[in-house]
């Protein structure tokens, strides 16, 4: 008899205050300093060929110091949290904020606040879960993938994050999640299907359910055909296009890069698209640390808070991010800070659409698993790659036959305005992002590329 | 005292624990002053404590059931610097000391990993990962006998680097930069070309690891390196165009502060507006089919990522099917001797060792030293870069032919908390015999383009269809010559179809090593790695562009 016992390890508010208080106390009482106390553990079962190959279990600490002094910021970095590691990266953060080059942007220190706890962004369930319980998941998604070739991950994160700062601020963030995701291929290695979950309480996990899904798509994507490539109305699952999504919020968000002309959001000759309609009407994006189906940490890596924000709002670009500069001319206290999470809402009195529907009311369209997703023109947002792991005709209002993957330049800079039906949105399996299905007009497929 | 000193997590307090430890009274006094003291960055490589900890770490394992066990405990540090214009964005100093403990119980693995490097974590970590092999239900059905080794007892070995960065400061480093920034931006006001933006972001890094197994190993490495960027950006006046260039003085890989010590940057400066001006008034090409002839950064872009990946064996076999692709050149059975790129030009090796590659290593994360050894020999697969688990699949193809039986060293991993994964080690593409020159390639092409200073390639994930991009400069060739510059082409290619259509291979002139690696696993791990390559000539490529103006 084994005895079951949780390896997940995080720092409690206690723990790592203490520890952020002997930070400061170590730094320069004339520099402002911020520290970042993080323990994280990740851990995994992978498979392929429907065995588990490989596991991880990694307890993973570091403590961030970021020190501004003499108009400079700079920041030190380690992983120990003995006296002399804390000190050494003290030290870092000083010694690059001492005499030497260069001009630096405004950074002043988030007073004290109180930040909100996220709904469900805990969960003690998923914190106690053992080697075993997470060894048993797997089991049983491979156990339903007979007669298919699989492979997969089944992974588990319990994380802790506190920030403090030498204003006395103090923020303390927890957060736990799991995903599964899981391709299965036909024994002929012509049919493949894929699928994925993400949840924040690992007893939400339903693991077979994850596997039927990739196999049903694996079973039914057998011997595909090609089409001829072209422009095709399309029905795209949020997983198809949550990498644009992650693309545009990660890279294309800041104020500074559209004012300067380097991101999508610049306007032609000058100044940014904010106020301009640029997706359809139906459509806003959000970013809310509150949001019951993608909660996240109230607050960033200096501690500053992430306020439910529209960056898009029923299709007009509202907001961009910015750093303290402009938070200072604007007369705000703290900097906009871009959570990279975002919600794609659609508006309220829009008739929803499940997937079911927007087939069933397709006269000629492709359905879509997933995309890989690589930049083609990183200026104007558009993407290159393939369709993967289930991609179907519709015709007349059902699924008719599977066809061979194709090539596609296309960005939801552009489908996002061709819309005929929208769903409801949902966490996508990579974590961070609540889209919804969508589906759209004039898809670009520009070339097959048949390999499976 | 040294840092192996606590496990916080469990005494809980560390203000509580300081006091056992009769640390530096000062500490109490004036915390701050005893701060500045303290110098960075622990060197392992002589450091008794680290066998402790990583004899910890194998007895733990040994003892819970394990029959064979590797660990490996790593120390480093990196100082990054991003500078634009005048403006410093980002002045980090970052440390890292953590270890990763990976076993083999039965027939299934474990691993896992922590950064509270003290000798009773280790020991629970080991616990750990044993816990999981155990576990694992596959275990029990199957074996998996690892492929002989031999035993390296005391290896040491550092990256040859010319001048430590670490005997510079941040400020040294910020210094240069802000040269290198000022000198393109005085160029783009002494050319009057309105837009011009210096941008650069610098990186030094350094870490001990330390491996060592139940066979008795027990291997000491210290790497350094230099990576990023610098150059110039122009944009245009209506902002929808715009054009970047680096340098080709800029070096990166194996390199110490001599990466950026006299570099000439007023002269690489003018010649960075220059192109980058060109790049951004550049036309798009005609769409169709042309021949190209690539310098050696662009077909080892295009090398790295349609044969080198593949011939990474864990993705022959399925293993990455989920997470980093799987690769054409499989089932081995039906490729090793037999499937063939029908092009007697293509010859590639690999080898553990080349002037100033970034990623190198004298043993692999687990211990074993990288072969010099033929991979495709004129257009047909002879081999595939594997480890100590997947060689002895080989054995078959390896006795058949004469060849070493045995792990290729070819194990990687992104740092010492992750698990190994097969990573190609250096791969070269060999360079023709005749001392063929670019020029003389572009001078017997009558329709095509010239893609140099450097690109992107991609493939799908069974990696049969290549996407190639221009990422750095290129030239339409009309008879024979050089024409006008065109903006960033793109090119798509079944993958052996390409390198069949490869005509003309450059000679030892043409040669050179750029940046390569791999990316895989789950979680997903980038190892940065070197490859070589010559200038080459592709027939009948299938040019296409995004349509942007």
């Amino acid at each position: 008899m084994s005895k079951r016992k949780a390896t997940g390890q995080i720092l409690t508010r206690e723990e790592a205050e203490a520890i952020a208080q002997k930070v400061l106390s170590f730094a320069d009482p004339s520099a402002d300093t911020i520290v970042t106390v993080q323990l994280s553990n990740a851990q995994n079962s992978r498979f392929s060929r429907n065995e588990i190959t490989t596991q991880l279990d990694a307890s993973l600490g570091q403590v961030t110091v970021t020190s501004m002094m003499n108009g400079k910021t700079a920041a030190g970095v380690t992983q120990r949290f003995d006296d002399e590691g804390l000190m050494e990266a003290v030290r870092w953060a000083e010694e690059a904020t001492g005499d030497g080059p260069g001009e630096h942007g405004t950074s002043r220190l988030i007073q004290p606040r109180n930040y909100p706890t996220p709904p469900g962004l805990w969960s003690e369930a998923t914190r106690a879960v053992d080697i075993e319980d997470r060894i048993e998941r797997a089991v049983s998604a491979i156990e339903r993938t007979d007669g298919f070739v699989s492979a997969g991950t089944v992974d588990l994160s319990v994380a802790s994050m506190l920030v403090a700062n030498s204003a006395g601020l103090v923020g303390y963030c927890r957060s736990t999640n799991g995903s599964l995701s899981l391709s299965a291929r036909t024994n002929d290695n012509t049919g493949s299907g894929w699928a994925g979950k993400y949840v924040y309480n690992f007893d939400d996990m339903d693991g077979a359910a994850v596997a039927d899904r990739a196999t049903d798509k694996a079973e039914r994507s057998r011997g595909p055909q090609a089409i001829e490539p072209g422009r095709y109305t399309v029905i795209l699952e949020p997983d198809a296009y949550a990498q644009m999504i992650f693309n545009m919020m990660r890279y294309h968000m800041d104020l500074s890069g559209a004012e300067s002309g380097f991101n999508v959001w610049a306007a032609p000759g000058g100044g940014t698209k904010i106020g301009q309609q640029v997706f359809d009407d139906r459509l806003s994006f959000v970013s809310d640390p509150m949001d019951p189906d993608g909660p996240f940490c109230p607050f960033n890596g200096v501690g500053v808070p992430f306020d439910r924000t529209y960056w898009v709002q029923d299709g007009i670009l509202r907001n961009l991010s910015f750093g303290d500069d402009t938070a200072v001319e604007r007369g705000r206290d703290y900097p906009l800070a871009n959570p990279v999470s975002v919600r794609l809402q659609p508006k309220e009195g829009t008739q929803l659409m499940t997937l079911d529907e927007m087939i069933a009311t397709c006269e000629r369209g492709v359905y879509v698993t997933r995309l890989t997703t690589l930049f083609a023109d990183f200026r104007r947002l558009v993407f290159t790659g393939v369709t993967r792991d289930g991609t179907w005709l519709v015709e007349r209002g059902r699924i008719t036959r599977p066809i061979a993957n194709m090539r596609y330049v296309d960005s939801h800079m552009y489908f996002l305005n061709n819309l005929e039906a929208i769903g409801e949105p949902m966490m996508t399996a990579g974590g961070s992002f609540v889209l919804p299905p969508v589906r759209s007009r004039d898809f670009n497929f520009t070339a097959i590329a048949d390999a499976v | 005292m040294t840092w192996s000193r606590r496990d916080f997590v469990r005494t809980g307090s560390a203000f509580a624990a300081a006091g056992f430890l009769g640390f530096d009274s000062t500490l109490l006094t004036d915390p701050h002053e005893a701060a500045r003291r303290y110098r960075p960055f622990r060197p392992l490589l002589q450091d008794p404590d680290v066998r402790a900890i990583a004899m910890a770490a194998l007895d733990a394992a040994r003892a819970s059931g394990a029959r064979y066990a590797d660990v490996r405990v790593a120390s480093g540090a990196s100082r990054r610097t991003i500078v634009q214009n005048r403006q410093v964005f980002t002045q980090l100093i970052s440390g890292s000391l953590n270890f990763g403990v990976r076993v083999l119980v039965d027939g299934a693995w474990g691993f896992a990993s922590s950064t509270i490097v003290t000798e009773a974590e280790a020991a629970r970590v080991a616990q750990v990962a044993v816990r999981q092999s155990t576990l694992n239900p596959w275990g029990k059905t199957r074996t998996l006998e690892l492929a002989p080794a031999p035993v390296v007892a005391d290896g040491e070995w550092e990256t040859p680097i010319d001048l430590d960065p670490w005997n510079y400061t941040i400020q040294d480093q910020l210094e240069l930069q802000i040269q290198a920034n000022e000198a393109v931006m005085n160029a783009g006001e002494a050319m009057g070309v309105p837009g011009v933006t210096g941008f650069s972001d610098f990186l030094f890094g350094k870490t001990d690891v330390v491996f060592a197994s139940t066979e008795g190993s027990y291997i000491a490495q210290r790497f350094h390196g230099f990576g990023n960027q610098y150059g110039a950006q122009v944009i245009s006046e209506d902002r929808m165009n715009f054009g970047s260039s680096s340098p080709e003085s800029f070096r990166t890989g194996g390199y110490g502060w001599e990466a950026i010590d006299g570099i000439p940057f007023a002269a690489d400066a003018e010649q960075a507006v220059e192109d980058a001006v060109m790049m951004m008034n550049a036309r798009e090409p005609d769409v169709g089919r042309y021949d190209v002839v690539l310098d050696s950064s662009a077909v080892s872009s295009a090398f790295n990522a349609s044969i080198v990946r593949a011939l990474e064996f864990d993705r022959v076999l399925g293993y990455e099917m989920h997470a980093g692709g799987t690769s054409y050149l499989s089932p081995p059975e039906e490729v090793l001797g037999q499937f063939s790129f029908n092009n007697p030009k293509l010859n590639v090796r690999a080898t553990g060792s080349a002037p100033r590659a970034g990623g190198m290593y004298r043993w692999d994360v687990e211990g074993v030293a990288p072969a010099d050894y033929p991979l495709i020999r004129e257009g047909v697969v002879m081999d595939y870069f594997t480890t100590r688990e997947f060689a002895p699949q080989l054995d078959w193809w390896y006795r058949r032919n004469g060849m070493p039986p045995g792990s290729r060293g070819a194990a990687g991993s992104q740092g010492s908390v992750l698990v190994q994964v097969v990573a190609p080690s250096i791969a070269i593409m060999d360079p023709g015999e005749e001392d063929v020159s670019i020029d003389e390639m572009i001078a017997e092409t009558e329709d095509g383009i010239y893609i140099h200073r450097g690109g992107f390639g991609y493939v799908d994930p069974p990696m049969l269809n290549l996407q190639f991009s221009a990422s750095g400069m290129a030239h339409e060739i009309r008879d024979g010559k050089l024409g006008d510059p065109i903006s960033q082409p793109n090119f798509l290619a079944r993958t052996p179809d390409f390198w069949r259509s490869m005509d003309m291979i450059g000679g030892a002139g043409t040669f050179g090593y750029h940046g390569g690696g791999t990316g895989k696993g789950d979680p997903f791990q980038n190892i940065g790695r070197t490859v070589g390559a010559p200038a080459a000539r592709f027939r009948q490529v299938n040019v296409f562009t995004y349509g942007r103006r």
